[in-house]
């Protein structure tokens, strides 16, 4: 009785000290943007969560044009206060920030390499820029063989110039040369106003790949350029690599990195390992488009003598395949011990029994048929 | 008076009872899967209904802890330094262990993006090597993956292993934050030599989420 009792708080403890405690914290609005005004008086409400201790702070190149009010400094959740009083003129014109910080601070003394997460709103104050200025981005999003590619290119007037007229000219490379060039519409932007310029193009001429798109904003006498990378995917899965030894002797670990070309999501991946004619087969995976994933399987080698075995590895996906072949080796055992077998010979012995209706209620009825044999046994020694 | 039940009776009577219920005990649990706990009578059969969704920036540590344990440096194999990551167990050096003792089950650290605003992230240990660990040329490095595939705008860094920043490091521009696009793994590589510190060493890194556009 007495060692079932201190093996239990023995697992007790062996469990809480490997407990690890998700550390978040969260702060609310994230992002305020401003254009800048002399002078100008500012009060923002933050509330900062998801922590038991909490310290706010304030950062950023504006940080010394405000004042933080926190009623309970490194307390729970709460509301804090940011007052923010911008300066007669700044010098530089763009983007300055002041930062609202939020950091957890741990409850207990974090082990070995912790981690303590924190968190930081931004409040940007846009100083616009003397004259014709602009920020521009392309978005070239990843799209499938036969899909139409929507390009658009993001023009931020960040000067105090309105903009008459702006278009884009994007030209698309694939790994050798430009291919195509198209326009975009035309726009007139106004100062600190942003403005979406749009470009289609069809791929059904194209082959599946990486290409490279270069933006060229012309605006007003002035031109801008931006580049972005996109895929044209094609609906195939291509194996990368696998592994090349094994060990005699053992249910070996056979690890194959594959990687999608196709921009969704494909369901019941799975592979088929053939080596000196045995099959594995790996458990069925779901891929995210482009994703690169190691899917795995096991092998056993035991009674297969060391030396060279053709391997050959298929790949199903939707209702396609992919082969690859190659060479794979059986090699005499490693004798160096492995995490894993380390791992298993150190495990603690522990019995996971959940709490459930269905538990409880076999409980009660264990103790009840117990409780009845005790007590007829008992009546057969009192009748004796 | 009245006559004794003989031990028969009883044992038949033990039988039908546990019999009825373990059979009571089945009907109920199958009835409760099909109960509708939460019930409400419909007024009318129209309704609205206002949501107001809240932007917040939310970063977290899935895993916040990686704990090497105790150990030493296997001097009397000859080595003078020990190696760990948080990944293999034990560095070897020819045929001898360069540690002794250590936990085998590490894991790395794992950070998240759970809020739903793209984050900026930068990471920051708060000491050097020789701070952490002490001694001749000790090496406390760092390297940074993405855990699920699409979570970056922008690169990932360091991949490779790099001494940690005791300044701000940005390790992702641009953090994701829809669920399984959201989270990095920072992996790390220690080196202890002969005459490090002693007693138990730790070392807090603070991650740090920006709110982006």
């Amino acid at each position: 009785m007495d060692k079932s009792i201190n093996l239990i708080i023995l697992n007790f403890l062996i469990v809480m000290l490997l407990t690890q405690v998700a550390l978040a914290v969260s702060i609310s609005p994230p992002i305020i943007t401003l254009d800048f005004s002399p002078n100008a008086e500012y009060t923002f409400v933050f509330t900062i969560d998801r922590a038991e201790k909490i310290g706010s702070y304030l950062a950023g190149d504006l940080a010394q044009y405000a004042t933080i009010d926190d009623p309970n400094q490194d307390g729970g959740p709460r509301l804090i206060t940011v007052h923010l009083k911008l300066p007669e003129r700044i010098e530089k014109p763009g983007k300055h920030v002041l930062l609202v910080g939020a950091k957890e601070l741990p409850t207990s003394p974090i082990g070995g390499v912790g981690g303590v997460a924190a968190i930081q709103a931004a409040i940007e104050v846009k100083v616009p820029y003397p004259g014709l200025y602009v920020e521009m981005e392309l978005i070239a999003p990843n799209v499938n063989l036969g899909e139409t590619v929507n390009f658009i290119v993001k023009v931020n007037n960040l000067g105090t110039d309105n903009i008459n007229s702006a278009r884009a000219v994007i030209d698309v490379y694939d790994e050798y040369s430009k291919i195509k060039t198209i326009n975009t519409d035309e726009k007139s932007i106004a100062s600190k106003t942003i403005a979406e310029l749009y470009a289609d193009m069809p791929t059904n001429a194209m082959k599946a790949g990486s290409y490279k798109a270069i933006a060229t904003l012309y605006y007003d006498g002035e031109t801008k350029t931006a580049e972005k990378d996109f895929n044209i995917g094609t609906l195939y899965v291509a194996i990368n690599n696998f592994t090349k030894e094994l060990e005699q002797d053992k249910i070996n670990k056979f690890d194959i990195d594959i990687e999608s070309r196709w921009n969704n999501k494909l369901g019941n991946v799975y592979g088929e390992v053939t080596i000196n004619g045995v099959n594995v087969k790996t458990p069925s995976y779901e891929l995210n488009p482009w994703e690169k994933k190691n899917i795995t399987t096991y092998y056993d080698t035991t009674g297969i003598t060391l030396g060279e075995y053709d391997a050959t590895i298929i790949l199903y996906y939707e209702d396609k395949t992919t082969t690859e072949g190659g060479k794979v080796y059986v090699v005499e055992e490693i004798k160096k011990p492995t995490s894993e077998t380390k791992a298993e010979v150190e495990k603690p012995f522990k019995i996971n029994i959940e709490i459930t209706p269905t538990t409880l209620l076999i409980a009660i009825i264990v103790i009840l048929v117990v409780v009845d044999i005790l007590w007829l046994v008992m009546r057969k020694k009192g009748k004796k | 008076m009245a006559e004794e039940i003989s031990n028969r009776t009883l044992a038949i009577l033990l039988v039908v009872a546990i019999a009825i219920s373990l059979g009571g005990t089945i009907i109920s649990l199958n009835r409760f899967t099909q109960v509708n706990m939460i019930t409400g009578l419909a007024g009318s059969s129209t309704g609205s209904a206002r949501v107001n969704v809240t932007s917040t920036a939310s970063l977290r540590f899935v895993k916040n802890a990686t704990n090497f344990g105790d150990g030493s440096v296997n001097t009397s194999a000859g080595n003078q330094y020990c190696r760990l990551t948080a990944e293999e167990l034990i560095d070897y050096n020819g045929t001898a262990a360069t540690c002794i003792g250590f936990n085998t089950s590490r894991e790395e650290l794992e950070i998240e993006n759970d809020g739903n605003t793209l984050l900026n992230v930068t990471l920051v240990s708060a000491k050097t090597p020789a701070q952490f660990i002490g001694g001749a040329s000790p090496e406390f490095m760092w390297k940074v993956d993405a855990n699920e595939s699409l979570v970056c705008d922008g690169s990932v860094a360091p991949t490779d292993w790099t001494t940690v920043s005791t300044t701000n490091l940005q390790i992702c521009p641009k953090l994701d934050f829809q669920n399984g696009n959201d989270s990095l793994d920072v992996h790390f590589n220690i080196t202890i030599p002969y005459n490090s510190l002693t007693g138990e060493q730790t070392v807090t890194l603070t991650a740090t989420g920006t709110a982006t556009t």
